[in-house]
């Protein structure tokens, strides 16, 4: 409390006159301690991807027989799955693709639902209705349904369950993006860039497009935490990643067999896509508070994933 | 009431219309012979042959579209591939266990969620309310092919008090059923506190106040009884992924139901199962979204007129 009142008390000293000690720890008073936590977790996820094949301790496909199923000890921490494998090398290495998958797909349905919804929304008509019946149908597909057809006709392995996965990723940006282009498009600044003369295409990627990315970058942080569930329970099903290649979420399958003999198999792969999940929420949630302070539910972007 | 039923009804017909067509084209991509793959690669022509006059599949698509839209309409979904019984019929069967799942994962949900979100809105900024919201977040965080197993190890494995698969007894509803609505109870409670939120803060909870209503009642009796509808609104939107997360929670608990069939017919490349499983789901979804809509114009009639 006495730091505000100070500040408005003496009006002469301004930001750029404090010392960057005073700023930084201002804004880090203003940051929840969850955020930071999550930020920080999130960053040593990120590390751990990245960093994977020079900090496992074993090669993840390397099999030690004898130690099959052991628990965890100095030379395997988190235990030996039931081929002999070291958990934690599998674990780091499951980390490349659950966020590799996570921001990719992300990546690539917010790029195609962005631009095919501003276009929608600002050229209306046929365009417009086209795209919402389409919506309509695949909205028709609850949650993961869409995706498991789809991984099931086309071959379960890696690139297919990315496909998948953007089949039903782009529809929840295209919404979004059309619904900011509908209003934004009424707008002076459009109105004034087309009677310049500014072709749709350059209306859409110059004017509308910039305008709504607040919005989509929220729901992109959120969507990564989905992504990452859909795809882990995906490999679940056995319908991700095929073995031997190691994925958080057939690593759970395979420890779900050894619960009587191995918990440690189950209790790892879970604890990491938990984590990971529950970090990417926090900071979606923190974010979106902060660039929508208004905004009605902040956990919207988990409600088209959730009862996965 | 009556035009408005109507017309919401008549809009879900294109969509279904949707539905089927996407269904249909599933197993043309399938890449190379639907045929040849589900048999494998060690089939003789003949036998490949053989399914695919028995699947339809030489004949034009046109055809092969049409005989599929109107067989759908007489429920009649083709034969399985492995069962060698017609795919309603296999889905009859399975379908009450997974309704049964999804319903006692909905009342699940809301036992806990209301609660909860209670407490945190009556509370509002102090320690219950942060563990209420905590435990929300970490509710819709926790995967469910983690909270399955981990479950099952804790309360079936180390403690015998539920069984760890079958539906024999109504003891082994609980685990699945919580594995599958913890994530929608999570959501659900941090609805619940956000409506209650803007319900308190409206004249009419004032006025019940000023006239000397116990808190209690006014949280309960008022403010909670309006903030409902949005709140079982969304948990009615939500069913039909209740029915896909049941396709999860039914492959940890070996429960007998739709999403099991599913994955088992994923697994022996049944596709004419696939398509009746996928089309089932999707058409129950739409139709419990339709009632959903129809219940909240029902219960708030601004809706329809708006």
């Amino acid at each position: 409390m006495a730091g505000p009142i100070r500040a408005s008390a003496s009006p002469e000293s301004a930001p750029a006159a404090r010392p960057a000690g005073a700023r930084l720890r201002r804004a880090l008073r203003r940051a929840a301690l969850c955020e930071l936590g999550s930020a920080a977790a999130l960053c040593l996820f990120a590390l751990a991807a990245v960093l994977a094949p020079w900090i496992a301790p074993h090669a993840p496909q390397a099999q030690d027989l004898p130690a099959r199923l052991s628990g965890p000890s100095a030379v395997h921490p988190l235990g030996v799955d039931e081929l002999g494998r070291d958990q934690l090398s599998r674990l780091l290495m499951g980390a490349r693709v659950a966020i590799g998958m996570g921001l990719g797909v992300v990546i690539l349905s917010a790029a195609i639902g962005t631009a095919v919804g501003a276009w929608a929304g600002l050229r209306g008509g046929w365009w417009d209705e086209g795209l919402m019946r389409c919506i309509d149908v695949l909205v028709a597909f609850p949650g993961l349904l869409l995706a498991i057809a789809l991984v099931a006709v086309l071959g379960p392995d890696l690139r297919n369950t990315f496909l998948a996965l953007c089949a039903i990723g782009w529809v929840g940006y295209a919404r979004l993006s059309r619904a900011q282009a509908l209003s934004l498009r009424e707008r002076e600044f459009v109105g004034a860039a087309r009677a310049c003369g500014a072709s749709p295409l350059r209306v859409v990627a110059r004017h509308l497009i910039p305008n709504l990315l607040g919005p989509v970058l929220v729901q992109a942080t959120l969507g990564v935490g989905g992504v990452v569930v859909a795809e882990a329970s995906l490999s679940f099903l056995g319908l991700g990643v095929q073995p031997p290649a190691a994925s958080w979420g057939s690593m759970l399958r395979s420890g779900s067999q050894h619960l009587l003999d191995a918990p440690w198999l189950a209790l790892f792969p879970g604890l990491a896509i938990a984590a990971l999940v529950l970090s990417l929420n926090f900071l979606g949630d923190a974010l979106g508070a902060r660039l929508d302070p208004g905004r009605p539910n902040a956990s919207r972007g988990l409600a088209s994933w959730s009862g996965i | 009431m009556k035009s408005y039923l109507l017309r919401r009804a008549f809009l879900i017909l294109p969509i279904l219309w949707g539905v089927l067509t996407l269904v249909f084209s599933l197993i043309h991509l399938i890449p190379g012979d639907p045929a040849q793959t589900m048999l494998g690669e060690s089939a003789s022509p003949v036998d490949v042959a053989a399914l695919r006059q028995r699947l339809g599949l030489e004949r034009p698509l046109t055809e092969q579209y049409a005989r599929f839209l109107s067989g759908a309409l007489r429920a009649d979904l083709g034969e399985s591939f492995r069962y060698e019984e017609p795919v309603a019929a296999l889905i009859a069967e399975r379908l009450p266990a997974t309704f049964a799942l999804a319903v006692a994962a909905m009342a699940l949900a809301l036992a806990l969620a209301l609660p909860a979100g209670l407490i945190a809105a009556a509370d509002r900024g102090g320690p219950f309310d942060l563990g209420a919201r905590l435990a929300a977040l970490a509710g819709v965080s926790i995967p469910s092919i983690w909270l399955g197993p981990m479950l099952i190890l804790l309360l079936a494995i180390r403690r015998d008090w539920f069984p760890v698969s079958g539906w024999e007894s109504p003891g082994a509803l609980v685990l699945p059923a919580l594995t599958l609505g913890l994530g929608l109870s999570g959501l659900t409670a941090r609805m619940a506190r956000g409506g209650l939120l803007e319900e308190i803060g409206r004249g009419y909870v004032l006025a019940a106040r000023a006239r000397g209503a116990a808190p209690a009642r006014v949280w309960v009796g008022h403010a909670l009884r309006n903030a409902l509808i949005p709140v079982v609104t969304v948990v009615g939107l939500q069913f039909g992924s209740l029915l896909t997360g049941a396709v999860i929670t039914e492959t940890i608990f070996s429960w007998p139901g739709l999403g099991r069939l599913l994955v088992q017919a994923i697994q022996y490349r049944d596709y004419p199962l696939v398509q009746g499983c996928v089309l089932t789901i999707a058409a129950v979804y739409v139709t419990v979204n339709l009632l959903t809509d129809l219940a909240y114009g029902w219960a708030d009639p601004r809706i329809r007129f708006s």
